[in-house]
């Protein structure tokens, strides 16, 4: 009994030193600034000449900010959309580049490829997919006797052509992460599943999707905090318009503090977003279950 | 492995008969709808390439134009006489490649601790760390700014980190704040989770220290993660700019990113140099994602402990 | 092997930061050079051609005299380093200014008023248009000269109206005409715009041109009026009566505007700086310039925008960041070797009258347009309101998901909202 616990506060000894240098980094860079901008937000800090506490005044003008509400209620919806999809391809994507196969790592490299790819260049290429007149996806439409709407500046679908845009462009580093994750199943699962007799799906939904649970979750994780940090992907589309419907919180953000110098006001409304994104990523969790076992 | 996968299928498919035709439509399935979604990832891609060798009067035209026989190089001369590349190419290499080095190293570390060991704090510091990554970045930069300028006895300061200007300027004010990034020990955490712990109670009952277990046993198995987050971490400190661009006020000191936004003025932008510089500027990292693809075989991490 | 290769790596990352460490300061601020010249730094966001022109003038001005040396620091993003600097004390000497920020900033005490500089040195402010300078005032404090101004005027397709047989227009009316006689739809299809609308922002412009106000002496937004109106029937009346424009249709044509490039707009609102571009890319292109046609009334209008050059607080060399202002602004042969390197029209109204410019069929409808333009309101907050409040009401009407009363009333009750939280509390 006595060795067990002298052993376990070694581990735990060996625990901290470990974690040491990343927390100390952590400390310094991440605690100190996030501190100093909670300060600043119940201050009218305008980056230049004053910094006073003003209380809750920045909490209490926010509330009344029917905009940025709604810019709230559009990466909501967004999130919504954009974070199932981006799980649910890239995990397809990834398993169906999961072979030995000749040319798949050349398959790999091209699916990467978005995410290295220029902002202006896929924001050109997608745009002019997206075109009313003389767009891929509105001639495709025509065939079939469909009118193809104007997609980046007709409100009702500005956001689902961010939607494209964005799983276009994240899917690939995802699927990577999935690959990897994929690499970690022990071979020995399937062979007896196979040996049971179990069917694909048997296999994906007894063994691969549980075993890849981790990954999920840090793929679900990261999806929902850039989701709902939404910014210059969205930007470099439809510069936030038509009719506000494409505006983010991240956007207002940057406006009120770096171009209207309230940046006091500015990180009240990023605290608030974080705290959004929180109960989010908590609701998420719930409903997916998927950090049960782990945290 | 990859032979032992062939052979196993030579051994199988001649057992049934009619299986090589079913064999051979899902194959050309495969690489067809491969090749289709190939198609959508490369287009855009395609186009800056296409940009960067189009003469300008035949940039812009609607419908894009997919072929052009009149190709020039005067992008790439006009990309590389406006901006030093090699140096900024230098210069960014020290700072993504350090990025690298150092989160791998600090964030496969507290991973594996977060991921495999116990101790008291382990689940509100592991908390502690998601949560900081959901305060937009953009709010915290000025108040970094300032805790950079007062890092103690660096750059001219005191004791009191007053009196010179901290780190600013210098490429360590970009390596050290994302030394050990949050999102590599979130990365590394959730693939060290997937590992079984008992090789680490064996090695314990053998008498090996905890850090040689975690060197030795653990991150081996990890080459995969290790070689995705190496990608990563190269990519994002390769094009981090606004960052960067803060920090660093020496025209010697700036980075690719830097470079590459030297295009545009007066509301105006040049895109055929800037899709040859962009084009150039990924270079690197697409080697560096086809080198490390071989770390991605199937089961490498299990081939040493199946028995 | 990859060990070794591992060792090397580390080694010679740290051998390139020890090279590249030790937080110094240098081109942080302006201090006395080797030969004794004053060093001055100037700061602007313009990269490439930009750059080579801004150091173009740079060059010029240190030859032209030996004891100020001035060098041109590109900041790509220039306003977040300069906030940045503001903080951590690397302030600049001079600055490239978008003009309407002024009225931001110089409650903040971050810029130097050159007042003084202009009676002493005897600068007449009658050289530059008072509206350029309006934008540079603030508390009747002047905080820099205009270094560029501009105005939007309209460029039409000389081939399209040769064609059709049509007069560049001079007035609304003429403007519907031609844009309607110039459309051409194939089916549901719109082949060419005859007219470009889709820019809402332009909205002040019309506002003008129908003799109404963007903000009234209140302080508080002016457009919902009978005026406001007017534009907003005349739109309706392009858009849907005679479907001049179908919405998105520029969408990612290029350059912003490029569908002019490509003979798919026949008329559109733009400014000096696409001259270059059109030049550039429309090889086959024609276009003539003619001021902004006038509205119901005869009035005329347009926005007037441009740079300036402005000195910090920052700076511990404001005399000699002034002599380089006033070298480049307030000095005719300067203020048109400018010119000619970047092809803008300096803010300086001498320079304007060279024949370079009044010569220049291209160029004399700008000098034209300018003498009635506007610049913006010079209330904090009016970018944010054009910007969140009035143009995603207008692009509302635009796709007829609004009629005219409910756009404005909807535009006014957000805009004097923003309005009223983005004014300077002090």
């Amino acid at each position: 009994m006595a060795s067990i616990n002298k052993l376990e506060r070694h581990q735990a000894r060996m625990g901290y030193l470990f974690i040491t240098p990343t927390m100390l980094l952590f400390a310094v860079f991440m605690v100190i600034p996030v501190v100093m901008a909670l300060y600043l937000s119940f201050t009218n800090y305008d980056v230049l000449s004053t910094n006073d506490w003003v209380g809750l005044e920045n909490y209490r003008r926010l509330i009344g900010d029917t905009l940025l509400w709604q810019t709230f209620v559009n990466v909501l919806f967004y999130a919504v959309v954009f974070v199932p999809f981006n799980i649910l391809i890239s995990l397809l994507l990834a398993m169906l580049l999961n072979k030995s196969k000749g040319g798949v790592k050349l398959f790999r490299t091209f699916y990467y490829l978005p995410t290295l790819t220029s902002a202006v260049a896929a924001a050109t290429v997608w745009i002019w997919m997206l075109h009313p007149e003389y767009g891929l996806i509105n001639g495709m439409l025509s065939y079939v006797g469909i009118a193809g709407p104007a997609w980046v500046s007709q409100t009702e679908t500005a956001m689902i052509s961010i939607i494209l845009m964005t799983l276009w462009q994240s899917v690939g580093s995802n699927m990577i992460i999935y690959l990897a994750g994929l690499q970690g199943v022990p071979d020995y699962l399937y062979e007896s599943a196979r040996l049971d007799g179990a069917s694909r799906f048997a296999c994906f939904r007894y063994i691969t999707w549980p075993q890849l649970r981790p990954t999920t979750f840090l793929v679900s994780i990261l999806a929902i905090i850039g989701a709902l940090q939404l910014f210059d992907q969205a930007f470099v589309l439809t510069q936030g318009g038509p009719a506000n419907v494409t505006k983010t919180p991240v956007y207002l953000i940057y406006q009120q503090g770096f171009n209207q110098l309230q940046m006091g006001y500015a990180s009240a409304q990023a605290f608030v977003l974080a705290m959004a994104i929180l109960i989010f990523s908590l609701i998420s969790m719930k409903l997916t279950k998927a950090e049960e076992p782990i945290v | 492995m990859r032979e032992m996968g062939v052979t196993r299928e030579k051994h199988i498919s001649p057992m049934k008969l009619g299986l090589p035709v079913r064999k051979r439509t899902l194959n050309i399935l495969f690489y067809l709808l491969c090749s289709i979604i190939a198609i959508i990832m490369f287009l855009p891609f395609y186009w800056s390439l296409l940009t960067s060798f189009k003469p300008d009067e035949e940039m812009f035209s609607m419908p894009i134009k997919w072929v052009t026989t009149n190709l020039t190089f005067e992008h790439y001369l006009n990309a590389f006489t406006t901006v030093p590349f090699s140096l900024y190419f230098w210069n960014s290499f020290v700072l993504a490649a350090s990025g690298v080095l150092l989160n791998l190293f600090f964030g496969s570390l507290s991973g594996y601790a977060f991921a495999k060991l116990n101790f008291k704090m382990n689940q509100p510091f592991f908390r502690l760390l998601l949560v900081s990554m959901m305060v937009p970045g953009i709010v915290t930069m000025i108040p970094s700014v300032y805790v950079l300028r007062h890092i103690p006895l660096m750059g001219g300061n005191d004791l009191f980190g007053s009196g010179g200007y901290g780190l600013m300027n210098s490429f360590w004010g970009i390596i050290l704040p994302g030394a050990s990034g949050t999102f590599a020990v979130f990365f590394m955490r959730q693939f060290f989770l997937t590992l079984p712990k008992d090789m680490m109670e064996m090695a314990r009952i053998e008498g090996c220290g905890e850090f040689k277990i975690f060197w030795r046993i653990y991150l081996p198995l990890t080459k995969p993660a290790l070689a995705t987050l190496g990608i990563f971490t190269f990519q994002a400190g390769w094009n981090s700019f606004l960052w960067p661009m803060i920090v660093l006020n020496d025209p010697a000191k700036a980075t690719i990113q830097m470079g590459l936004q030297a295009f545009s003025y007066n509301y105006q932008t040049d895109y055929g140099p800037m899709m040859a510089g962009a084009l150039v500027a990924i270079l690197p990292i697409l080697v560096l994602f086809l080198l490390l693809q071989r770390y991605f075989i199937q089961g490498i991490a299990f081939s040493g402990i199946k028995g | 092997m990859r060990k070794g290769l591992m060792v090397t790596l580390v080694i010679v990352m740290l051998g390139a930061l020890l090279a590249g460490c030790g937080g110094s300061n240098e081109g942080s601020q302006g201090s006395e050079g080797k030969d004794g010249k004053v060093q001055l730094t100037f700061w602007g966001d313009w990269g490439g051609e930009g750059q080579k022109q801004f150091e173009t003038m740079v060059d010029a001005f240190n030859q032209s005299q030996d004891k100020i040396e001035v060098k041109y620091v590109l900041q790509q993003d220039m306003i977040t380093k300069f906030l940045t600097a503001a903080t951590s004390g690397g302030s600049p000497d001079v600055l490239f200014w978008d003009r309407w920020r002024t009225s931001l900033y110089a409650p903040k005490n971050v810029l130097r008023p050159i007042d003084e500089y202009m009676t002493r040195d005897g600068i007449n402010a009658g050289d530059f248009y008072e509206e350029s300078l309006k934008e540079l005032t603030y508390n009747e404090q002047l905080y820099g000269l205009p270094l560029t101004v501009d105005a939007r005027a309209l460029f039409y397709n000389k081939k399209m109206f040769a064609e059709a047989g049509l007069e560049a227009p001079t007035n609304w009316d003429e403007l519907e005409k031609a844009a309607t006689a110039l459309t051409k739809w194939n089916g549901n299809k719109l082949e060419v715009a005859g007219f470009s609308m889709a820019d809402p922002g332009l909205f002040s412009m019309y506002l003008q041109q129908a003799g109404g106000q963007m903000l009234g002496e209140d302080g508080k937004t002016g457009f919902n009026s009978e005026q406001g109106k007017q534009v907003l029937k005349f739109w309706q009346r392009l858009l849907n009566d005679n479907k001049v424009y179908k919405v998105g249709f520029e969408e990612g044509l290029g350059e912003g505007n490029d569908a002019f490039v490509t003979g798919k707009v026949a008329m559109l609102y733009t400014g000096p700086w696409m001259m270059s571009t059109y030049n550039k890319y429309g090889k086959d292109l024609e276009y003539g310039i003619v001021p902004p046609p006038s509205g119901p009334k005869g009035d005329q209008g347009s926005v007037m925008g441009g740079f300036g050059l402005v000195i910090p607080q920052g700076s511990k060399h404001p005399e000699e960041a002034w002599e380089f202002i006033k070298w480049w602004t307030a000095n005719k042969d300067n203020a048109m070797l400018w010119a000619k390197t970047s092809l803008n029209m300096p803010g300086f109204k001498p320079a304007l009258e060279d024949d370079f410019f009044v010569a220049d069929p291209l160029w004399k409808p700008f000098t034209e347009t300018l003498e009635f333009a506007k610049t913006r309101p010079t209330h904090p907050g009016y970018s944010v309101m054009e910007e969140n409040a009035l143009i995603p009401s207008l692009e509302l009407l635009q796709q007829n998901k609004q009629g005219i009363e409910g756009t404005l009333k909807k535009a006014q009750e957000q805009g004097d909202k923003l309005l009223a939280d983005n004014a300077v509390v002090k």
